[in-house]
């Protein structure tokens, strides 16, 4: 078993905004550097790196950038915004079984100033059942791929505007309390939310995650080593990987239940694997590209039954002192959108009990990738 | 107006095109179970060993789904946001969903129905339009099968 045999010591990011003028690889250097000073180690002391299938940056650029002469196991995991808990999760497999004794994993990205993948077809056309299925008819963006199944949720379950806005409201809450967030001086009012344009309608302007400029990076090391480091240890307690039956990745309409996507698979596992339950986690972080994403995660991982994702974020139960406060940084709503590793960082933060939005007494986090493409989740402790 | 973004046609998309230029809309079936499949795959998830057999469908089914873009987005649909996209459960087996569009006629555009007219349970009925694109030497004719509503109780 994986459970409590990693930990996380250090953690670290660049600002975050709509355009940075270092290259994707410097950001990467810089918040790794932080990570690593964090922690209180070297870049010689790091032997492992793992990275989304997505990051520009090669591990051997940023070895010889920043001295890694070290580097013995290396992997990085695929499926976009699935793949952020997945990467920990790799990491902390490696390390437990030996291949790996200090390791980083980062995830540095120029969406804010760079330019949208949706723009350019060859790009897109990653994406085999997108580019032959849907993007002939005009589903060209994210937004409108997950729009249609928003679309079909709020419709099955009477889930409303007014639910979506609990998201968006609560992220940008917290992002208001949170200096290093993207949105920290923006209210938002659910007056602006109604009244906001639309982008894929029923999704307006505020359902939709921010576009940003930025790097995060984390540290891991085996359990037993976590004590000679400067932060109290983060524990990795449990970790799975998911796919559903017969899903396609953002364009999932053509399962026999498309709104029962990969993470339920995801948590299945998740929960097999872990002491902590839904029922005993403190404080969540659901990647939240776009606000209907989070209402679905509640319901995948067990917070609330199926089609009652809506009115579960009535009375303000998303935001601290709710049944379940989520993405306490502001999240990728609200802080920045890099991919939902700043997610982890912030469930750290949770378990070292400095977050800007501290949950009193947390004990556990769940964290999520992308609940629409081939998804990860992890528990931490403290 | 830029181009459309055609789909790549091989092994597997063809015969939906083909199909689509004689009027016939085609999706796969599983040899042992009988279960439609879309979109193709190389084998069936029932039955893998046995590769799917192509089918005509009725062309009747219901909506499912509807959202509508608006900007910002890349031509040709720039031009015509706000515009349509819908996903259509289909009448041979509901459990079987195609991504089109919604018309308001025979032959009309993609964008002439209001936001409120796009209801789940919608009754459907495909037809096939014609989109000329050039492919650089010559033009070429694609038929896109779009959607129009044949119940509008």
């Amino acid at each position: 078993m994986l459970k409590d045999k990693a930990a996380i010591v250090g953690i670290a990011e660049t600002p975050f905004a709509r355009q940075l003028e270092p290259s994707e690889t410097e950001l990467a250097c810089d918040a790794i550097l932080a990570a690593l000073h964090d922690a209180g180690l070297a870049p010689s002391d790091v032997d492992g790196l793992v990275s989304y299938t997505m990051e520009s940056t090669p591990e051997q650029e940023l070895a010889k950038n920043l001295g890694m002469n070290n580097i013995h196991w290396f992997a990085q995991v695929g499926h976009g915004g699935g793949a952020g808990p997945g990467v920990i999760g790799q990491l902390a497999m490696a390390i437990a079984s030996g291949q790996c004794r200090v390791g980083v994993a980062w995830r540095s990205r120029k969406r804010g100033s760079g330019k949208r993948l949706w723009s350019d077809q060859a790009a897109s056309a990653q994406l085999a059942t997108a580019a032959n299925w849907a993007r002939p008819w005009g589903v060209i963006r994210p937004v409108d791929e997950i729009a249609l199944l928003a679309s079909r949720y709020m419709h099955e379950y009477g889930i409303t505007r007014d639910h979506l806005a609990n998201v968006a409201l609560a992220c940008r809450r917290h992002a208001n309390n949170n200096p290093a967030a993207s949105m920290y001086d923006r209210e938002l009012t659910r007056e602006q939310y109604m009244n906001s344009r639309w982008v894929s309608r029923p999704l307006c302007l505020f359902d939709n995650c921010l576009e940003s400029d930025g790097a995060v990076a984390l540290v891991m090391v085996a359990a037993d080593r976590a004590d000679d480091c400067r932060n109290a240890p983060v524990y990795l307690h449990a970790f799975a990987q998911g796919i559903g039956s017969r899903t396609h990745s953002m364009v999932n309409y053509f399962c026999d239940d498309p709104l029962a996507g990969d993470s339920v698979a995801c948590a299945a596992s998740l929960y097999e694997r872990s002491d902590i339950q839904a029922a005993d986690i403190d404080v969540a972080q659901f990647y939240d590209s776009f606000t209907p994403l989070v209402l679905s995660s509640l319901e995948s991982y067990r917070f609330c039954e199926r089609g009652e994702g809506g009115t579960f974020t009535d009375n303000n139960n998303l935001e601290v002192g709710g049944r379940l406060p989520i993405n306490t940084s502001g999240g990728g709503l609200s802080e920045g959108y890099i991919h939902g590793f700043n997610l982890i960082n912030e469930g750290v933060r949770q378990m070292r009990g400095t977050s800007c939005n501290q949950v009193s007494g947390a004990q556990s986090c769940l964290v999520t990738g992308g609940s629409s493409v081939p998804t990860s989740a992890l528990i931490l402790r403290n | 107006m830029g181009e459309l973004p055609l789909p790549t046609l091989d092994a597997l998309t063809r015969p939906f095109w083909e199909g689509c230029k004689e009027q016939r809309l085609l999706v796969q079936q599983c040899p042992e179970t009988n279960r439609l499949i879309f979109p193709p795959q190389y084998r069936s998830p029932w039955a893998p060993l046995l590769k799917p057999l192509w089918t005509q469908v009725s062309g009747r089914g219901t909506l499912w789904s509807a959202a509508q873009p608006h900007p910002p987005l890349v031509e040709p649909f720039a031009s015509l946001a706000p515009y349509n996209i819908v996903v259509v459960s289909l009448e041979d087996d509901p459990r079987v969903r195609m991504v089109g569009n919604l018309v308001a006629e025979a032959g009309g555009g993609i964008n002439a129905l209001s936001w409120e007219r796009l209801r789940p349970g919608l009754l459907l009925e495909v037809e096939f339009q014609p989109v000329t694109q050039n492919t650089g030497s010559a033009d070429e004719t694609w038929w896109f099968p779009r959607w129009r509503i044949i119940d509008d109780a």
